[in-house]
């Protein structure tokens, strides 16, 4: 870095330094609203070609289903719910488990979770929070 | 939900150890256009394990991303972690002899009538190269699905579904389906231009890039052949504003209380008591009659927790009676130092 003298100050001119500072700067985005805390990996799907013991194909004909030992590659992503970026993994709460099928026909995304949910989605954003629910 | 979110299972082992539910009801379409209702579980062939509140504290002293270096630690050691997917299946229709509605998602679909049916495997094997880049841009959504897989008239669901594409691209970018993550790795081309962080032109080879619409006569993309006839339920309703007919928001609350383990139900009792010690009158009193309606023994044992609770406990993370003494402690137990 240029400074007047060793001891400083700097100058603006300092191009390499600005760009890293700057980029620096810009290395967070929005955290999830929801599912902030999370851990993924990637994987592999083999399809069984069948549901139970009939043919798959009798109730979908997604094509990623439809043929035994068919891989498609996906990826999972694991997460708590209400808490933030950083919180514990081990607090009370809901976990997420998204899987994103990456299928001849496009992505699928199975975006579950291990628990179950409030039934009315005007609900959604205060129970997560954890106070009252609105009545509508 | 809070019997089984007060129950260990509210704190799963780690990410290996846990099943998981697509929540909501989907649709399967088959080839002839005919569509049934079905509800995805994943299996872990690890086998599921849940800790008790006093057993999370321990760990969460220790470590607070455990489960997060369980799962890759698991990975690099090439014990893979693996899931059955399940599929339950109905008829797309009310099911009027159902106590439930097939479309509320807070209900599970009892696995006697409805049995959980595998339809592959699942194996985690390679983990991410970059958190940033994978696991935090990663962005999913229940409305992105394939041919022969649909969402149901869930109105949980379908409000889900707008919001979850809604926020990855105030989170993520306009274009976040163009990050390698979340673009399919089969290209499927597009007439969306432009935008933030545009990084091509979402076309294919030997199409005319310039033209983003269709019908075109000059060579630009043109909409897939259909792969079957769509699905087409017919309806004959008032558009209204109601909730479902059949909440029934108690009887499988008390079966799940029921079903729980000795274990399982006195640490869902002991959770229960403790995070509503804290609470006003009015509001234990309304939880109580709640637990009652789901199993009287689930009510009494509520009842007999918070008459006994001590008056010690502040509110705090749920579950926990100490967060208030920690505030005592870190001042008492601390020792003082000079100004440096």
């Amino acid at each position: 870095m240029r400074t007047v003298g060793n001891r400083g100050p700097a100058t603006l001119e300092n191009y390499q330094f600005l760009e890293k500072i700057s980029h620096f700067d810009r290395e967070r985005i929005p955290e999830r609203v929801v599912h902030a805390r999370g851990a993924g990996a990637h994987g592999i799907f083999e399809a069984y070609g069948t549901v139970g013991s009939e043919p798959v194909a009798k109730f979908t004909r997604a094509k990623l289903f439809q043929e035994k030992g068919k891989r498609t590659p996906v990826f999972v992503r694991f997460s708590s719910v209400i808490h933030g970026g950083h919180s514990p993994e081990t607090l009370r709460d809901p976990r997420g488990f998204a899987t994103k099928f990456y299928t001849e026909d496009g992505n699928w995304d199975l975006v579950g979770n291990n628990a179950f949910m409030p039934s009315n989605q005007i609900r959604l954003p205060t129970g997560r929070m954890e106070s009252g629910f609105l009545t509508s | 939900m809070i019997t089984f979110l007060f129950s260990p299972w509210g704190i799963p082992a780690n990410y290996r150890m846990m099943q998981g539910s697509g929540v909501n009801t989907y649709k399967w379409v088959n080839a002839a256009g005919e569509g049934v209702l079905v509800k995805y579980h994943w299996e872990p062939l690890q086998g599921i394990k849940n800790l008790t509140q006093a057993q999370a504290e321990e760990v969460q002293g220790k470590n607070f991303n455990h489960a997060t270096q369980d799962l890759y630690e698991a990975i690099e050691r090439g014990e893979f972690p693996e899931w059955e997917l399940c599929v339950q299946i109905m008829s797309d229709d009310e099911h009027p002899e159902l106590d439930f509605d097939p479309l509320d998602d807070t209900k599970l679909w009892s696995p006697e009538q409805f049995p959980f049916l595998p339809v592959g495997k699942m194996t985690l094997n390679k983990n991410p190269e970059n958190y940033f880049a994978e696991v935090e841009q990663a962005a999913f959504g229940t409305g992105v699905l394939v041919d022969g897989l649909e969402f149901s008239d869930d109105k949980m669901l379908q409000g889900r579904t707008f919001s979850y594409s809604d926020t990855q691209r105030h989170r993520v970018g306009s274009n976040y389906l163009q990050l390698p993550i979340n673009a399919p790795k089969k290209h499927v081309a597009t007439n969306q231009r432009d935008g933030q962080m545009t990084y091509k032109v979402d076309t294919v080879e030997g199409v005319n890039p310039h033209v983003n619409y269709e019908p075109s006569s000059l060579n630009g993309l043109k909409e897939a052949p259909k792969a079957g006839p769509d699905y087409e339920p017919e309806y004959h309703a008032k558009l209204v504003r109601q909730k479902i007919d059949r909440k029934n928001d108690f009887k499988q609350a008390g079966e799940r209380f029921r079903m729980h383990e000795d274990w399982e139900r006195d640490d869902l009792i002991l959770n229960l008591v403790n995070t509503l010690a804290p609470a006003q009158k009015h509001i234990k009193e309304k939880m109580i009659e709640m637990f009652t309606q789901c199993d009287t023994e689930y009510g009494r044992r509520v009842a007999e927790g918070l008459k006994t609770a001590s008056e010690n406990i502040t509110g705090g993370p749920i579950g926990s009676t100490k967060s208030g003494e920690a505030v005592v402690q870190a001042e008492e137990e601390s020792t003082e130092a000079n100004p440096y």
